[in-house]
């Protein structure tokens, strides 16, 4: 019985390529339908480090099977958690939803074919809806070459669809790094270093996000 | 753990890491047809010398690493034309598509060092997430005088974490963060900023010496 089953995860696991996050761009047609703009922010994610997880390997899967995968998981994210405290009173100050929106804002300034409303404007008269959600942000290793420097990080859904639909007209999963990847110890030791190239990040993010609205959904290109 | 279930597990993480210890070769290189006209489409339009990038990289002939499933190193990826040359092809074409000119003769010069251009994967249990990393350094420079105009550091990264992939995945990928690396100069306003900051002090500075 264990054999068959693991003969169909076999065969599931083989055939069900796709990723998991697609992404979904605008329609030509489809932006020209979008006059009122609300944008919507939220967060979801929280500040972390990613450190020992991002290096895991498969190892203790092969060797333990689930309970190997359990415990190691639970061991990586003691030590990331660890690494989160030793930070966390770098990060009090920095406000991170409303970094990101200060970016974003700037962003859809470039552009005057549509009309751009916070969600908190009660009864306005949106047509469309920019949701913005903030998943992890925090410190990464981004290059598993060199997995004793971390970087700079947030990840962003921006998913923008009709007010009055479901259908998603855009659909973005991205991640953004900083410039820079520094060891661990250094951020832990210089608080303003880390707290600068974190703020840096979410609002190259948001100006991002908003200048690239500006030009696809704009028509300011 | 008896040898059927060794052999189904061994099979499982072959599938997972791509199997082979051959070096497999990727097609990469940006689309420029999918380019953003950004905020570059705002300034006017430059003569442009694009230099080739110099590879800092420590293995400059290669793009990644084929892993088996505890992360080891088997094989090369290798990509099917110079690094270098890939960048300055999506440089150029980010530029083009903002509405200037590539040219030998130019009145700017954009050049730089590669960082990074890296695809890598990680096994989980039930899923692999592919990771693509690209950096450069972009120095700006007036070509009559050699002052830098601008200088940033871009970065691209593009994941996907799905039940398994080979070689078009992979591509995907490496493809993915070479364009985010690209949009990347598309949308940047500073950048943009300085070229026409440029191209009015410029004008101005002729328009001085016409006068004279």
């Amino acid at each position: 019985m264990a054999i068959r089953l693991s003969v169909v995860l076999l065969a599931l696991i083989v055939s069900a390529c796709g990723p998991v996050h697609k992404n979904v761009s605008l329609d030509a047609k489809e932006a020209q339908s979008i006059h009122v703009l609300e944008v919507q922010m939220h967060s979801k994610g929280s500040f972390e480090v990613i450190m020992d997880r991002a290096t895991a390997t498969a190892g203790p899967a092969a060797m333990f099977g689930l309970i190997g995968v359990a415990v190691a998981s639970a061991h990586n994210q003691s030590l990331d958690n660890d690494k989160e405290n030793k930070v966390s009173k770098h990060i009090e100050g920095i406000e991170h939803q409303a970094t990101v929106s200060t970016g974003l804002f700037e962003g859809l300034k470039q552009q005057t074919r549509f009309t751009v409303v916070d969600a908190m404007a009660k009864d306005n008269a949106a047509d469309s809806i920019l949701e913005l959600t903030i998943k992890d942000w925090g410190l990464k290793v981004a290059d598993k070459r060199h997995e004793s420097l971390v970087t700079p990080f947030v990840q962003i859904e921006c998913v923008v669809r009709h007010k009055s639909g479901h259908k998603k007209l855009l659909n973005l999963h991205e991640t953004y790094y900083g410039k820079n990847s520094r060891a661990f110890h250094k951020y832990e030791g210089d608080g303003k270093l880390l707290a600068d190239e974190l703020q840096a990040v979410l609002h190259e993010a948001g100006l991002q996000i908003g200048t690239r609205m500006a030009y696809t959904l704009g028509g300011n290109s | 753990m008896n040898i059927k279930r060794l052999s189904i597990i061994l099979v499982s993480l072959g599938f997972l890491s791509g199997c082979a210890f051959g070096d497999a070769q990727l097609d990469i290189g940006y689309d420029g047809s999918k380019a953003i006209a950004g905020p570059l489409s705002k300034v006017s339009s430059q003569q442009i010398l694009i230099r080739e990038f110099k590879d800092e990289r420590p293995e400059i002939n290669m793009v990644g690493y084929k892993r088996n499933g505890y992360g080891q190193h088997t094989a090369d990826i290798k990509p099917n034309k110079p690094v270098p040359e890939i960048v300055k092809d999506a440089i150029s074409a980010v530029f083009i598509k903002g509405g200037h000119s590539v040219a030998q003769k130019a009145n700017i010069e954009v050049s730089g060092e590669i960082k990074t251009f890296w695809f890598d994967t990680k096994t989980g249990f039930w899923t692999v997430e592919f990771m693509g990393d690209t950096a450069i350094n972009l120095v700006v420079k007036d070509t009559d005088n050699s002052n830098i105009i601008y200088e940033k550091v871009y970065r691209g990264a593009y994941n996907e974490k799905s039940a398994g992939g080979l070689e078009k995945t992979w591509e995907r990928v490496l493809n993915g963060a070479l364009a985010k690396m690209a949009e990347n100069i598309s949308l940047d306003t500073e950048l943009a900023d300085a070229l026409k900051k440029h191209a009015q002090s410029k004008l101005l500075r002729h328009a001085e010496l016409s006068a004279h």
